[in-house]
């Protein structure tokens, strides 16, 4: 037994020996410990935050209404705000819509057929179709699935609201997660808002909770810059990771510890067109709004944003509801023998 | 009026409201939800910290903002995940019946999610001005005082008795002060009180209600010192029975066989026969198996309570204080304060140079006066045209504890509304009160009281149900109280101005809005 942890112990051991310089997997920066640069942005050295700029924050929460192995149906919701260093503005912007996704078996191929219903005419778009074959969709050599598809219908509002955002003037729109594309005409879409923002002279950013960016060697990014930093005792710091080689993708990446309490660092992608000078004032707005006293070192504006896009169990059985009492009995009883396919693990659970 | 927070939790006992920031609720505030055409008004009763984030990371922040270590984080003004729970009880429930506002116990809950709002002046309209009104304080929020006055009726608070209860210096002297001011008004009320410290005529420039405008045909005034126009104090000792001794003093079962073995035999001169130490009727006594020593004893007590010196054969005894006479003077006095209280007067009996005891036989016997009068107008059934009458006991638990249950103070308790007399029992300790005498007491006005044996007392005994506000109790600041009364719907938070400043104000104008149960 002792010996068997031994060598699990080793094996995790050995995915944590950084090497001194190497870059991100994919990536066209080196780096090493002079690549960090440390951040120090002073509030009260910059009372007036001429430093900084406004931030708008986009988030979106989605909680399943309805789930069968061929269709789901999902309550979304997107929400944007608009903060001050850490003062919330008096502008917020939200849709709410519900998304269907569906399989549609056409021959051989198997597309992902998404709709959107809305009372407000939120999110507005024609029929989102992928080919579960999708170079773009699929995941190694196997064809995307319907869980996978069901989260285009937010990405793609998400990248709508942008121009939501926009309306509230902040300099920066910070997303939560990534800017990569993942969809085809994501990438289109992304390339449209960002033509938007960059004419107002907006910055369009995203910044990620997680990442699974390895090195070259197969280590975790964020632990190697992080034991970089540690060794030139940095506590606030960034680092250009620079541009994925392989993404269909037009952002900078970044990795970024905000704040010196912080306990990690977040991985942070601006548009590419944006000039060294408005990445560090992004850098400096982003460390402004990073210091909530339960989380610090993550933008506030993203939790604020986080909170208001959530959408609650409640929320979501209650559409539920409604849209159950408009079937027939028949109707119903046979959505709820369709959905048992999907719940077998749900009950096995309550065994426990 | 604010909107001050949100329910989001409770039932029909309480509601949890979360708070809108920097609204700073305070125990004992009064709050308001519109509901539709029903309208709730609740009491702050409890307040809590309420968090979204989990605790271990709330310890870590707050150690990282304490020690210093971290000093760069901030907790924005408008941050959803800290806030304050605040608990809130239902006092009443307002419904429009036929176009006008009909106040109810709460039978019913508000809308969930329902806005809570800070109370205003407004939300108490149903309330009507009382017959016979005596004006008790201002309604309060918590600490905050409304423009709103609240009054009792008169007759019923004194029919039904009222209790003031109140640890020392939370002002229990002030509210006997402003309510005795407040029936001056009337001239319908016959009160006594005995004035134990001399503090409610207004004596040595002090305000007190000899300043009242009507006092010349409202008040009258016994003291041994009396001022011009008012009345001398001398108190007859043949006016006195020994029950009146009985009703207040702890004697043993021979002694008061011995006082009315006097009485039967010497009537009104009992006292004066009982104080004459005659030996040749020692033998004659002990004949009649009355015990010298019981005699003796007796002849202690009463030398002491009414200042009488011993006499003998050759010497008549003699009362050395000027208030007491065993002659012939003030053998009416007993008599004309009943007269005084039956024209609805109040009635002060200055009693700041005699002992307790003595002002509570005193009061005992004009008591039994009035109470054997009114037993007669029951009778002839005129009773319905006098006045009623109150009487106000100072350290009530003395003369109301279970050794006196029979006593004329415990009768009225019990018995005293079918003829129109009253208490207003004043006290400190209300656990010695036995649970029937209190449950008789229709009135309660409760003081702050930091005793928690008190509080919890006063809480059982009430005509609502106080029990989350027991905490409230004790931290009732002085003038505050809470008035509970089965003429009330609901518990009613007050502050009684201080009677000086009332006096200072008085003008026949004050036409305030008014309130009564």
């Amino acid at each position: 037994m002792e010996d068997y942890l031994d060598r699990i112990t080793n094996a995790v051991k050995e995915n944590l020996k950084f090497p001194e310089r190497t870059a991100a997997h994919g990536f066209n920066v080196s780096l090493n410990s002079e690549s960090i640069r440390e951040i120090n942005y002073d509030e009260s050295m910059d009372p007036e935050g001429v430093e900084v700029g406004a931030i708008s924050a986009i988030d979106g929460g989605s909680t399943p209404i309805l789930k069968t192995p061929s269709q789901e149906l999902v309550l979304n919701r997107v929400y944007c705000n608009k903060f001050d260093r850490m003062g919330k503005l008096e502008f917020a912007e939200r849709w709410m819509f519900i998304s269907r996704t569906k399989v549609v078996a056409e021959g051989s191929k198997v597309f992902f057929e998404t709709d959107v219903f809305s009372e407000e005419n939120a999110c507005p778009f024609g029929t989102l179709r992928v080919d579960s074959e999708d170079d773009n969709f699929k995941i190694g050599r196997t064809r995307g699935d319907l869980e996978r598809a069901k989260s285009m219908a937010r990405r793609f509002c998400e990248w709508n609201f942008v121009s939501e955002a926009l309306k509230s003037g902040a300099d920066f729109i910070v997303m939560d997660g990534s800017l990569q594309t993942a969809f085809t005409s994501e990438s289109e879409l992304a390339n449209t808002v960002y033509g938007e923002a960059s004419a107002r002279g907006v910055v369009v950013a995203g910044l990620s909770k997680s990442s699974t960016i390895y090195t070259e060697e197969g280590y975790p990014l964020a632990g190697f810059l992080d034991q970089l930093a540690r060794r030139r005792g940095l506590t606030k710091w960034m680092v250009d990771v620079g541009r994925s080689e392989e993404w269909a993708h037009r952002a900078k990446v970044f990795f970024v510890r905000l704040h010196e309490g912080a306990d990690r660092a977040f991985r942070l992608d601006v548009h590419d067109e944006a000039q060294e000078s408005s990445v560090v004032r992004l850098i400096n707005s982003l460390q402004s709004n990073s210091k909530y006293f339960a989380f610090p070192g993550y933008p506030y504006a993203l939790i604020d944003a986080h909170t208001y896009a959530k959408v609650s169990q409640e929320e979501a059985m209650h559409i539920r509801d409604l849209i159950l009492d408009r079937l027939s009995l028949e109707d119903a009883t046979r959505l709820e023998q369709v959905e048992r396919a999907l719940t077998g693990h749900d009950v096995l659970d309550e065994l426990r | 009026m604010s909107t001050v927070g949100q329910i989001v939790k409770g039932n029909n006992a309480s509601l949890i409201i979360r708070e809108k920031k920097g609204v700073g609720l305070e125990l004992g505030d009064l709050v308001a939800i519109e509901d539709g055409a029903r309208r709730y008004i609740y009491m702050v009763s409890a307040l809590e910290y309420g968090s979204l984030v989990g605790e271990d990371r709330l310890f870590t922040s707050s150690g990282s903002m304490l020690e210093g270590t971290n000093p760069n984080i901030e907790i924005p003004d408008k941050d959803l995940r800290l806030f304050r729970k605040v608990y809130i009880n239902p006092l009443i429930e307002v419904r429009v019946v036929g176009g006008s506002p009909k106040a109810v116990s709460p039978r019913s809950i508000p809308s969930f999610l329902s806005k809570v709002r800070s109370i205003d002046r407004d939300d108490f309209s149903f309330l009507e001005r009382p017959k016979n009104e005596i004006f008790l304080g201002k309604l309060r929020s918590g600490t905050k005082t409304l423009d709103f006055d609240y009054y009792l009726n008169g007759e019923e608070a004194l029919s039904h008795h009222t209790l003031i209860s109140a640890q020392t210096g939370r002002g229990k002297s002030n509210m006997v002060k402003v309510m005795l001011w407040e029936a001056m008004r009337h001239n319908k009320f016959g009160i006594l009180v005995m004035d134990v410290h001399n503090e409610y005529f207004g004596v040595g420039g002090a305000k007190g209600l000899r300043n009242h405008p009507d006092a010349a045909k409202s008040l009258v005034y016994y003291s041994k010192n009396q001022p011009i126009g008012q009345k001398k104090l001398i108190i007859n000792l043949k006016s006195l029975k020994p029950w009146d001794l009985t009703d207040v003093l702890e004697l043993t079962e021979a002694q008061v066989g011995t006082l009315q073995h006097f009485y039967r035999e010497y009537k009104r001169d009992w006292v004066r026969e009982l104080m004459t130490d005659r030996p040749e009727r020692d033998g004659e006594l002990q004949v009649k198996g009355i015990q010298l020593i019981s005699v003796q004893t007796l002849r202690r007590k009463i030398g002491n309570l009414f200042k009488v010196k011993l006499g003998n054969t050759g010497v008549p005894p003699v009362c050395e204080d000027e208030i007491f006479n065993i002659e012939t003077m003030g053998e009416s006095t007993i008599n004309d304060i009943a007269d005084r209280m039956e024209e609805g007067k109040i009635v002060l009996i200055d009693g700041s140079s005699i002992s307790d005891e003595t002002g509570l036989i005193i009061t005992g016997a004009v008591t039994k006066e009035v109470f054997h009068r009114y037993e007669g107008y029951k009778d002839q059934g005129v009773l319905r045209d006098r006045p009623q009458i109150g009487i106000v006991l100072e350290e009530a638990p003395r003369v109301l504890g279970e050794a006196y249950g029979d006593n004329i103070f415990g009768k009225i308790a019990r018995e005293g509304r079918k003829y129109k007399i009253g208490l207003i029992a004043v006290t400190q300790i209300v656990s010695v009160i036995p649970p029937e005498i209190l449950a008789n007491i229709g009135t309660k006005i409760i003081m702050g009281n930091e005793m928690a044996q008190e509080r919890r007392r006063l809480i059982e005994s009430a005509s609502q149900d106080l029990s989350a506000y027991e905490q409230i109790i004790a931290g009732l600041d002085k003038g505050e109280s809470i008035v509970s009364s089965i003429f009330s719907k609901f518990p009613v938070p007050i502050y009684t101005p201080l009677f000086e400043d009332l006096v200072q104000e008085e003008t026949p104008q004050r036409k305030a809005d008014q309130v009564f149960f």
